[in-house]
């Protein structure tokens, strides 16, 4: 096989699968965080909505790694860092912006972004979420 | 001293890349929570909502030069929605998850200018609402 083939191939692998990143979800949430144009189970038509505040959550993990060296000893230290928000993040967030998870409240999604960067010394992953918090015409 | 500046002008720049979720003919409702509402607008308790299925989706999103430039953008899941849905026989997705993670090749795209992908999964159950969605209560009221 031909040095170009070789690095072809190694591209190609190196797209694949990677085990890192962060998994972003509204765990233990009552109050519905609808992305799409649907509201009710079995509704074709969307309620009336009256807006009331704006919703922002962001689920993340960063890892970045480096070395320092004390130049009067010679001393070198590796060091590396991970920090990651934790499962009840975006939760969390719900729950203040609704009020205490206020059941006649309802979360309209206007963006869920993937982000996912790095190189040799950082990786980074955000999921970020932003949407409004409203009032259902038929919400009791 | 090449090596050493290769190597730092690559600690420069990030690889990478983003999109955007966006489901905007989906024919059902689509919560990211536990939450869902009824046709009167009440919201389902666990006993009306049972798990017919898994909706799974997993993309590769590319962009290039430091992610400025991106070739997925909105990634519009609608269609694998409905699809999805409609074998299984399901109402709604409940739960969806978002899992952003990274690629192998972000090490090594030249400061950031080369395209560069990430790994998105998308997960979520499929449920099927029992007694049209009506209060389990309120059912059994009726009952008694």
């Amino acid at each position: 096989m031909r040095a170009p083939q070789i690095i072809l191939l190694a591209a190609m692998v190196s797209t694949g699968c990677a085990s890192v990143g962060i998994n972003a979800a509204f765990v233990g949430t009552p109050t519905p965080v609808l992305l799409g144009p649907r509201d009710r189970v079995g509704v074709a038509a969307p309620a009336a909505i009256t807006k009331l505040a704006e919703f922002e959550g962001e689920a993340f993990w960063r890892f970045s790694q480096g070395s320092t060296t004390n130049y009067a000893t010679g001393i070198r230290t590796d060091w590396s860092r991970q920090e990651q928000t934790g499962q009840y993040a975006l939760s969390a967030a719900c729950y203040k912006a609704t009020n205490g998870f206020d059941p006649a409240l309802d979360v309209r999604l206007t963006k869920v972004k993937t982000s996912a960067y790095g190189n040799l010394f950082t990786m980074r992953n955000y999921v970020t979420i932003e949407g409004d918090v409203v009032r259902p015409g038929g919400g009791r | 001293m090449k090596a050493a500046l290769v190597l730092a002008a690559i600690s420069l720049g990030c690889g990478g890349a983003r999109s955007w979720i966006i489901a905007p003919r989906a024919e059902v409702p689509i919560s990211m929570s536990d939450g869902l509402r009824a046709v009167d607008g009440h919201l389902l308790v666990p006993q009306e909502k049972h798990v017919v299925g898994e909706f799974s989706l997993d993309y590769k999103p590319w962009s290039m030069l430091f992610r400025l430039i991106s070739f997925t953008g909105d990634k519009d899941i609608s269609d694998e929605v409905n699809k999805q849905v409609k074998v299984a026989g399901g109402d709604a997705i409940n739960n969806l998850q978002v899992f952003s993670g990274n690629c192998t090749w972000n090490v090594f795209t030249l400061v950031g200018v080369l395209p560069d992908c990430a790994n998105v999964s998308i997960r979520g159950d499929i449920i099927k609402v029992s007694g049209n969605g009506r209060r389990v209560e309120q059912a059994q009221r009726e009952v008694n």
